[in-house]
């Protein structure tokens, strides 16, 4: 045997090689669309162990498929389709000439080009000053690139009437509801009920039979109210509800207000006794019972880099749970309120903040979502012109219709269908939420210094203003409070949830939304921006208040290490015991 | 005189998380980017994300500050995607440990490229036809499922997964055009 023979045994023939050429792209391409059989899945390992070219392909197409997430098309910073197709960038042109072969220069020669001859020279200055950037620092983070192009406007941008994005987003499904004349069989969900997405459910006094989306078999006892907020989670707001959870990788639990239930492989009950108290019986195995942690989701104290600009990435991080935002090229950093640092927005389009993370793919999923309660907090010092259709965002997520918002309004007499209570037209600090069953409302604070409620001179006198807003399925109420004082609020009946998160980006001090419809940036600072998933109370943000002006953080010592946990464990409990727990402290009361 | 970094212990420093935070946001992208070559499901791959950064930070105080962060997040990274695939491979079929093993020590001896892939990325997605500009970022900005486009756009789902493979096919090309005219084409 030579060694020709022995490489030849060990190598694919000619025949063989090109199958597998013809055959490695498809097979990886239907790999990064999940749509690999198990068959499939084999022969791909089969060539992607035996040649290593293969491997680089696969990573090849694989790392292109990570990237794509990056791009700025994908992140919505890429060029606003405006009808006229054969208008390419210069950059686009290359790409389109090995498909159809025109020349550069006549690809170039495009009707932006021509509009906007001194711009494009100034934003090629521009763009060779980001691509140098973008080469010595290619980890700077993607979104910044459009934001360095961007020239500020001084102006506040002409606001339109498609600032609301309607659409309706695809909502995630939590549960299925049986026939009350269904069979009790959890592997025939499908065929037995209709899936039902995050709602509050009634039942009588037959009670209800539910499958959760991760296959929990749920069942109220009796007269019940129940939010089902997840796929593993749901809020009792009254009655009784009791839980069993077959499959021992699944979990499903119950929230009583700061109280959560959590099973561990069991069956279990939950039980309202009166307002404060609840009954935890363990019908088998354990369960786990927790207290909600008081902290919020994400919390940007916009402190890091020392405020420093020269050492400024153009990126900040929460300090809960590390989660960045890009900054916009306009926005500055200042002395902080609390802390070292601060951001100024000036109005312009550049000054904005965009949170990258905390999107789910459907409305209902990621971290930025809330169901039972939520609260809004941040310490500003505002210059809002107020001037009619002049708006200034504070926090803003655009899920389609499902949107959180807390921002400066005066709209008069437009989208008064969204205001809940309904207020007179005029300047207004507005709470907007999409309430299930209930579509998206307001809750508009008029600024007439009537009632207790403040000005807009009040808020606009150059001093910080600590401004929280809250709402809690528990309660029903939704309010606004303004230097740690309630200053408007409006009562929902108990148990109704909030429907939000989803797909799109969350942002502070603006509102870019789907398509870049919007930009209703921030005039002022706003410092330590919270997000919370439930409703502080009135004493908390009272608190909070004091400690912010005392120029410290709202919640006591400052975090020293990102901690993402919403619910410390209390006790267990196991098979035939009932413990009682006060819902509100979230703590046995027996 | 500043003091010398390596002598001075980690959980000593004042400023240790606004360091992590600072090194975390630089290079963030670039271990997303890695992370999400091995694990294909954003969802999936937004959850390895999300664990090799809260073992980053938990790990910090180890970290040695005379040497590179990038290499060290790759390392916990890497890490974490085998952990990944191991408590999936109980109830799906994946790819065999050894290779998935080849696979992320392959990722990573490229991972150098991958700044100019991107940026060679950007532009080629920047001369998509609208509609395929469109899919980018439904798919990949809002994470969409290949479901609820063919819904939305009253498509197949089948033509949605073609689509998209027909895209990211031109693309790759077009990526492999502007890298070999800039001569970045690894060797």
């Amino acid at each position: 045997m030579n060694d020709q023979h022995v490489r030849d045994q060990n190598m694919p023939n000619d025949d063989q090689h090109h199958d597998d050429h013809e055959r490695l792209p498809s097979l990886t391409a239907d790999y990064l669309n999940g749509t690999l059989g198990p068959a499939e899945t084999a022969e791909l390992e089969s060539l992607l162990t035996k040649d290593p070219m293969a491997r680089q392909v696969f990573l090849d197409a694989s790392l292109l498929h990570a990237q794509l997430a990056a791009t700025p098309v994908a992140v919505g910073y890429g060029p606003i389709p405006d009808g006229d197709e054969g208008c390419l960038s210069p950059v686009a042109a290359s790409f389109q000439l090995a498909e159809s072969g025109p020349e550069p220069d006549a690809m170039q020669s495009c009707r932006h080009g021509r509009k906007h001859n001194a711009a494009l020279a100034a934003g090629l200055l521009l763009a060779a000053a980001c691509l140098a950037l973008i080469l010595t620092e290619p980890a700077a983070p993607r979104l910044a690139v459009r934001d360095r192009l961007a020239v500020p406007v001084a102006a506040p941008a002409e606001p339109n009437d498609l600032h609301y994005d309607n659409r309706q987003l695809p909502i995630t499904t939590v549960a299925v509801l049986h026939d009350e004349d269904s069979r009790a069989d959890a592997a025939d969900t499908a065929a037995a009920g209709r899936d039902i997405t995050p709602s509050t459910l009634e039942s009588a006094a037959a009670g209800m039979r539910l499958t959760s989306a991760d296959g929990a078999d749920v069942r109220l006892e009796g007269p019940s109210r129940f939010g089902f907020a997840s796929g593993d989670s749901g809020a009792l707001f009254s009655g009784s509800v009791r839980a069993r959870v077959a499959d021992p990788t699944k979990t499903f639990s119950v929230v009583t207000s700061n109280l959560r239930v959590v099973d561990l492989g069991t069956e279990f009950r939950v039980s309202h006794l009166d307002a404060d108290r609840v009954a935890v019986t363990v019908l088998d195995g354990d369960v786990e019972v927790q207290s909600r942690v008081r902290l919020p989701v994400c919390y940007w104290p916009f402190d890091d880099r020392d405020n420093d600009r020269n050492k400024d990435d153009r990126v900040t991080a929460d300090a809960m749970q590390s989660m960045p935002a890009a900054l916009g090229d306009a926005l500055q950093r200042c002395d902080g309120i609390v802390g070292p640092g601060a951001l100024r927005f000036d109005n312009s389009m550049g000054s904005f903040v965009r949170v990258q993370g905390g999107t789910g793919e459907k409305v209902g999923l990621g971290t930025l979502s809330a169901a039972e309660g939520i609260t809004v907090e941040a310490l500003i010092i505002s210059h809002w012109t107020a001037a009619f259709r002049d708006y200034d965002e504070i926090y803003r997520k655009e899920d389609g219709n499902c949107r959180v918002l807390l921002c400066f309004q005066n709209d008069g007499d437009r989208h008064t269908c969204h205001a809940e209570p309904a207020v007179a037209p005029g300047p207004c600090l507005s709470f907007g939420l999409h309430l299930a069953g209930r579509d998206y409302k307001e809750l508009d604070m008029p600024l007439d210094g009537r009632d207790g409620r403040p000005t807009v001179a009040e808020l606009t006198d150059g001093r910080p203003h600590h401004v929280v807003a809250t709402y809690d399925s528990f309660t029903g109420r939704k309010a606004i409070f303004i230097d740690g004082t309630l200053r408007f609020e409006h009562v929902y009946p108990a148990g109704t949830l909030i429907v939000s998160g989803g797909p799109e980006p969350a942002f502070i001090g603006s509102h870019i939304g789907h398509e870049n419809i919007g930009h209703e940036n921030f005039n002022g600072v706003i410092d330590e921006l919270a997000l919370y998933d439930f409703a502080l109370t009135p004493d908390e943000i009272a608190e909070h208040h004091e400690r912010a002006r005392r120029r410290e953080t709202y919640f006591g010592p400052r975090p020293t290490r990102p901690n993402a946990a919403r619910w410390q464990a209390i006790t267990r409990i196991t098979e035939g015991q009932t413990r009682v727990f006060n819902s509100r402290t979230g703590l046995a009361a027996e | 005189m500043s003091p010398d970094r390596s002598t001075r212990r980690p959980a000593d420093r004042k400023d240790d998380y606004e360091e992590f935070l600072g090194l975390f946001s630089r290079n963030q992208s670039r271990v997303q980017a890695y992370i999400r070559s091995l694990v294909p499901d954003a969802a999936h791959a937004d959850d390895v994300f999300q664990a090799t950064s809260l073992v980053l930070w938990r790990s910090f105080a180890t970290f040695d500050r005379d040497k590179d962060f990038l290499p060290w997040a790759f390392g916990v990274a890497r890490h974490q995607v085998l952990m990944f695939w191991r408590t999936k491979r109980r109830d799906r079929h994946v790819f065999s440990e050894n290779l998935l093993e080849t696979l992320a020590d392959d990722a990573l001896a490229r991972a150098d490229f991958a700044a100019d892939r991107q940026r060679a990325l950007d532009a080629c997605v920047d001369g998509l036809p609208p509609r395929q500009r469109e899919l980018v970022r439904m798919f990949y900005g809002e994470n969409q499922s290949a479901d609820t486009i063919a819904a939305s756009w009253d498509r197949t789902v089948h033509a949605v997964y073609k689509a998209l493979k027909v895209m990211r096919k031109s693309l790759l090309e077009c990526v492999e055009r502007r890298l070999a005219t800039e001569g970045l084409l690894p060797e």
